[in-house]
């Protein structure tokens, strides 16, 4: 039997809340003991031994064998946390930002732990029935034919909205003949900064979407949370809202994108000047 | 009262966060914020707050609510 450390508090020091992965049931008899249920994905590379490498054996008694992961195994871990509803899902996007997590992520080499974290994440979809959006060669109807309920014109908005005057960013990697297909060889051509604005719009047209416009158009303007409406966009951007390349980039620099959107609510005040001049059309 | 006296108040730690202002702002205007008054008040708490992760993750926050929301896909 396999048990092992994944939780913060291997490179924090709290040691209030352990989280352990197990091959079997074990009784910790301890309540600072949090046991994450394993999923196939685990049985097939973890306890199987193909991710040996990256597993320190810590301990070992009566058959039971306690091990840390390393760092970089552990981002990847991290990592496949975030595709789909978790009620901590926030606390779990920090862990994954914390300590370098994001760096030994980037730095990896070894193709058995993205064979892993993707075996993972195919299967927490899966078990959530989370379905990941793709825009490759999905129609503007079909890309509108959610169960939101729009009030305003999306383009208008992000139009109103944009980071360079008038110039919504997605227009750079806007596949030419498309209505909502993008180019990743166009979005390798944008600039860091055009990437960057990109899905600082992104981020806030889906909280002013679903979040911030609904408020406005039914009269409940103090329950305005600007930051709240911006972690669950950012949340749906990365479980159901993006995927591949797009979601690649969102995972690593969605931090900064938050905390750039939260400090300044210029676009929000942009916003909210436009639809009183009456320059967003109507959904 | 303005959303800068509130700021003011905000900043001695008279009022604490973004429910209280609200209803500072309520009592002393008798009126509701307009929704130029709410990011505004949104805008001081924010600002007042540090942005780090480790500040971040010391907030505790959950995503509560509609659990179907969140697990849907659209």
């Amino acid at each position: 039997m396999r048990i092992i450390y994944i939780g913060s508090f291997l490179y924090s020091e709290d040691n209030s809340d352990i989280d352990v992965i197990c091959s079997d049931i074990y009784d910790f008899n301890d309540s600072k003991y949090d046991v994450i249920s394993p999923i196939n994905a685990d049985f097939d590379y973890l306890f199987s031994g193909k991710l040996d490498a990256h597993l320190e054996l810590i301990a070992s008694s009566g058959g039971v064998e306690f091990y840390i992961p390393s760092m970089e195994l552990l981002s990847h871990i991290y990592r496949s946390h975030l595709t789909s509803f978790r009620k901590k899902w926030w606390k779990q996007y920090l862990n994954f930002q914390m300590k370098d997590l994001v760096d030994y992520y980037l730095n990896s080499k070894d193709p058995i732990l993205f064979e892993y974290s993707k075996a993972r994440e195919k299967e927490y979809r899966r078990l959530s029935k989370t379905r990941a959006w793709t825009l490759k060669g999905m129609t503007r109807e079909e890309f509108f034919g959610d169960n939101v309920k729009y009030y305003q014109d999306h383009d208008s908005v992000h139009k109103a909205i944009a980071f360079e005057p008038g110039v919504p960013s997605y227009t750079y990697m806007q596949e030419p003949g498309s209505e909502v297909e993008c180019s990743r060889s166009l979005w390798l051509n944008m600039t860091e900064q055009q990437r960057l604005n990109c899905v600082k719009e992104e981020m806030a047209v889906i909280a002013i979407e679903r979040f911030i416009a609904p408020l406005y158009f039914n009269d409940k303007f103090e329950e305005l949370n600007k930051n709240r409406a911006l972690r669950i966009s950012l949340y749906k951007l990365l479980t159901t809202l993006s995927s591949g390349w797009f979601r690649d980039y969102v995972v690593i620099h969605g931090l900064k994108v938050y905390q750039e959107l939260s400090t300044d609510s210029s676009w929000l005040k942009r916003w909210l000047l436009h639809t009183k001049e009456g320059k967003i059309l109507s959904y | 009262m303005s959303v800068q006296n509130i700021k003011n108040l905000a900043l001695n730690g008279t009022v604490k966060n973004y429910t209280e202002a609200v209803n500072v702002f309520k009592a002393e205007t008798g009126r509701p914020p307009s929704f130029e008054e709410v990011i505004e008040l949104n805008d001081i708490f924010d600002n007042l707050a540090q942005h780090t992760i480790d500040a971040y993750a010391a907030e505790e926050y959950e995503f509560e609510g509609d659990e179907e929301y969140y697990s849907s896909s659209y």
